[in-house]
């Protein structure tokens, strides 16, 4: 049960990191390599390109790391209900 | 009252202090106290705050003096992140690299704040979880044996010592621009400061008085800048009321690039320095051809009673003639390079807004070629930065100090914010800082222009300079050269704001630089003393004795870094850069692997970081200038680049090299064994006890 209660706990522990290391990935790649074009367009006062790089994509890495903040405590505290749960005041508490 | 209801009280009784100094020396200002009063009224009092919150918190006990107690509260310790991470550079520097390259400064702001994300997913909570004190302590239990431990201990103090370099730089910088003091002694008086801190309380007295330190630069960065807004736009949310602006500073540029009188500076430029070129075939007799020359000036200039400041000027330029042929050799050179860099459109700089602008997407095969070139040097140097940040020991060992994994999280979150609040705030201080210049600067008679510009060019001609180029008596901005480092610091007096809020800002920066030195010192004698001196050394050193060793090894490094940066080396994002790269490929690969890679093993962390290290330095070696007349590399410099990289990205090749050699050699050698494998367990998951 213990056992079980980790591998699902580190597995789900590396699909969010992934998924949020792409997401961090592609922002980092898209705002920069596509702001020539995106600078036609204008949206918050800004051209959107510069804005972008700016301001925007700093906002969306505060994002990243406050959802990762929010789901890896879920995260843990599920992986510590299951082992109390799989052996009660022996595993964490 | 919990700790954290206690810090509140007292963070918030040390803001209304500092907003009373403020007031108390905006009203003093306009009473007429003189200037020197002000500014060394700003300096004394806020470098005694510091000072004296080092000294409530001093303590020889080891876990106190090594992490602060392990009981930061996330908010504090993300404050605390915050000022050990905007360096002088950041501050000063950050904001005149905006001014002056436009987009690709960018990659800067981008680099440093998107680097955060790696710390928060891959490094940060598992450091933590682990536990010890410094950044090598983790390589060397991950890993065993005394190697791995090594190099990380001598990178880390390689990379600090760079950057602590660097921060000194920033401290005489500011120091003799906000008292009048010579740039040497500024050093030293600011050194004073940054060690009663680290020396007294170690990483305790450090944490608190960073926290003090972050509330003091953010509010005299937003200061200047709000006002700017308000006076300009009469909006007061900058970061929404530039977009406006950016479109007046570019219409502005377009006007500047397509006028003749800047055209005239252009084509006089170019024949200065073909001039130049001509003096360097014979450089003696040209020498003495300008000495007279100068000297004629100086006298034509005073026999027509002309105003002072010209003749000041005059004479400055006589003083500082080149006395041997060496000297004259190097100024010509200079002379060349510099009036070839300013004979182009807005005197070489990029425009504000568009991204890549030296070349074209949609234009011949050459304009096509050198925008996929900015483009890509753009996205290298701020992958490169991106993992340095998540490589720095001084930030990675700022996080040892909070409660639990959780706490740790949570805290590179608030890093960010208080962080971004910063580079949110660079780019709109460049480009407000830019309007003034371009329509309230340019254009004015050369000899009357505001004060601050001769006051600057006095202090350093390298910072501020004028030259009225093609003889108008009006200034173009083809004659103006403000250098980067300055943009911040005279934003208030370009703006015509009162001389107080030029103090402020001086006090900023002062703040920013002595809050990163203070954690890069601290980082630099904790390597020595705790890994060095007590784990390979004397293991039998008590916990005493090696406080002791730190606190002394911290005076030592201290004098060290403030000897080099006497030497005066301009530029100073250059040289962070290169910190940066080396950290990346240094430290990258060894600590993401060693966490969530179980086979990796100790061979192969070597093996990683002597590749990462060596293909940093030999990239940087053979493709920096300065370090090609070093080592001797004769091959052309096209030759010597990958794929047109900067050697300032350098660490985009060094980490994907020490990655590729870490796993090689860890596969090819034996798994670590059964004790490895628990303390990954150990990083990996929650333990008993942890909240």
């Amino acid at each position: 049960m213990v056992a079980a209660a980790r591998s699902r706990f580190w597995t789900l522990t590396l699909r969010l990191t992934l998924g949020l290391l792409v997401a961090w990935l592609l922002i980092s790649l898209v705002v920069p390599w596509f702001a020539r074009d995106l600078d036609s367009l204008r949206g918050f006062g800004f051209p959107v390109g510069f804005w972008l790089a700016a301001e925007g994509a700093l906002l969306l890495y505060l994002l990243i790391i406050v959802v990762y903040v929010v789901t890896m405590d879920r995260l843990e505290q599920r992986y510590r209900d299951e082992v109390d749960a799989a052996e009660p005041g022996a595993g964490p508490t | 009252m919990t700790f954290s209801q206690h810090l509140a009280r007292r963070y918030a009784l040390f803001l209304l202090a500092f907003g009373a100094l403020i007031a108390l020396m905006a009203m003093a200002d306009r009473a007429g106290l003189p200037r020197p009063w002000i500014g060394a009224s700003f300096l004394v009092l806020t470098v005694a705050a510091y000072a004296g919150i080092g000294f409530i918190c001093r303590t020889s006990n080891e876990v106190e003096y090594f992490v602060a107690g392990r009981r930061v509260p996330a908010m504090y310790n993300g404050l605390a992140t915050a000022a050990d991470w905007m360096s002088a550079a950041s501050f000063i520097g950050t904001a005149g690299v905006l001014y002056l390259q436009g987009f690709a400064g960018l990659a800067y702001i981008l680099g440093w704040t998107g680097g955060y994300c790696l710390l928060a997913l891959l490094l940060a909570p598992y450091l933590r979880r682990f536990g010890q004190y410094t950044v090598p302590d983790f390589l060397g239990a991950r890993y065993g044996g005394s190697l791995p431990r090594l190099i990380a201990a001598g990178a880390a103090v390689a990379v600090s010592f760079v950057y602590v370099v660097v921060q000194i730089y920033g401290v005489g910088l500011i120091t003799s621009h906000l008292t009048g003091f010579g740039f040497e002694l500024g050093i030293f008086v600011g050194l004073g400061g940054v060690l009663v801190c680290s020396f007294l309380g170690g990483m305790r007295a450090v944490t608190w008085t960073q926290v003090a330190q972050y509330l003091v630069l953010i509010v005299a960065y937003l200061v200047p800048l709000v006002w700017l807004s308000v006076k300009q736009t009469g909006n007061p949310v900058p970061i929404v009321s530039y977009g406006s602006q950016l479109e007046r500073v570019a219409d502005r540029e377009r006007e500047l690039v397509a006028d003749p009188a800047e055209r005239q500076v252009i084509e006089r430029l170019k024949e200065r320095a073909a001039d130049a070129e001509r003096k360097l075939q014979d450089p003696r007799a040209a020498m003495a051809r300008d000495e007279a020359l100068m000297a004629q000036r100086v006298a034509a200039l005073r026999a027509d009673n002309a105003p002072l400041v010209s003749i000041q000027r005059a004479e400055r330029e006589y003083a500082q003639r080149p006395r041997t042929e060496a000297q004259a050799r190097a100024a010509y050179t200079r002379e060349r390079d510099s009036a070839l860099a300013r004979a182009q459109p807005l005197a070489g700089m990029a425009p504000q807004t568009l991204p890549f602008a030296n070349g074209d997407p949609a234009g011949d095969s050459a304009a096509r070629q050198r925008f996929d070139a900015a483009r890509l040097n753009f996205i290298a140097l701020m992958l490169c930065l991106m993992m340095g940040t998540a490589a720095m020991p001084h930030v990675l060992t700022r996080y040892y100090t909070t409660t639990s994994a959780s706490e740790a999280r949570r805290s590179v979150a608030w890093s960010l914010f208080f962080i971004t609040l910063l580079y949110l705030a660079a780019p709109a201080l460049a480009v407000l800082v830019k309007f003034e210049v371009l329509n309230g600067l340019v254009g004015l008679p050369v000899d009357h222009l505001p004060q601050w510009v001769n006051r600057w060019s006095r202090l350093d001609p390298n910072l501020v300079s004028v030259r009225d180029v093609n003889g108008d008596g009006v200034l173009q901005l083809g004659e103006l050269s403000l250098a980067g480092d300055v943009i911040v610091l005279a934003a208030p007096e370009i703006g015509g704001l009162p001389y107080w809020v030029t103090c402020l800002v001086a006090a900023g920066g002062l703040a920013a630089a002595l809050s990163t030195a203070d954690g890069l010192l601290l980082t630099i004698a904790n390597a020595l003393s705790h890994d060095v001196y007590y784990r390979l050394l004397n293991p039998q050193a008590t916990a005493a004795g090696r406080v002791i060793v730190s606190k002394v090894l911290v005076m030592v490094v201290a004098f060290l870094a403030a000897l080099i940066a006497a030497l005066k080396i301009t530029d100073i994002l250059q040289f962070v850069s290169a910190a940066f790269s080396l950290a990346s490929a240094a430290f990258f690969p060894a600590l993401v692997l060693g966490i969530f890679w179980r086979r990796a093993n100790g061979a192969g962390a070597v093996a990683g970081m002597l590749t990462g290290l060596s293909v940093c330095g030999w990239y940087m070696a053979t493709n920096l200038p300065p370090l090609r007349n070093l080592f001797g590399v004769t091959r052309p410099l096209a030759d010597c680049q990958w794929f047109g990289i900067d050697p300032i990205a350098a660490g985009v090749f060094g980490v994907p090299a020490g990655l590729l050699a870490m796993v090689l050699v860890s596969l090819a050698t034996a798994a670590p064994g059964a004790e490895t494998q628990a303390l990954i367990d150990r990083m990996r998951f929650p333990q008993p006890g942890e909240r």
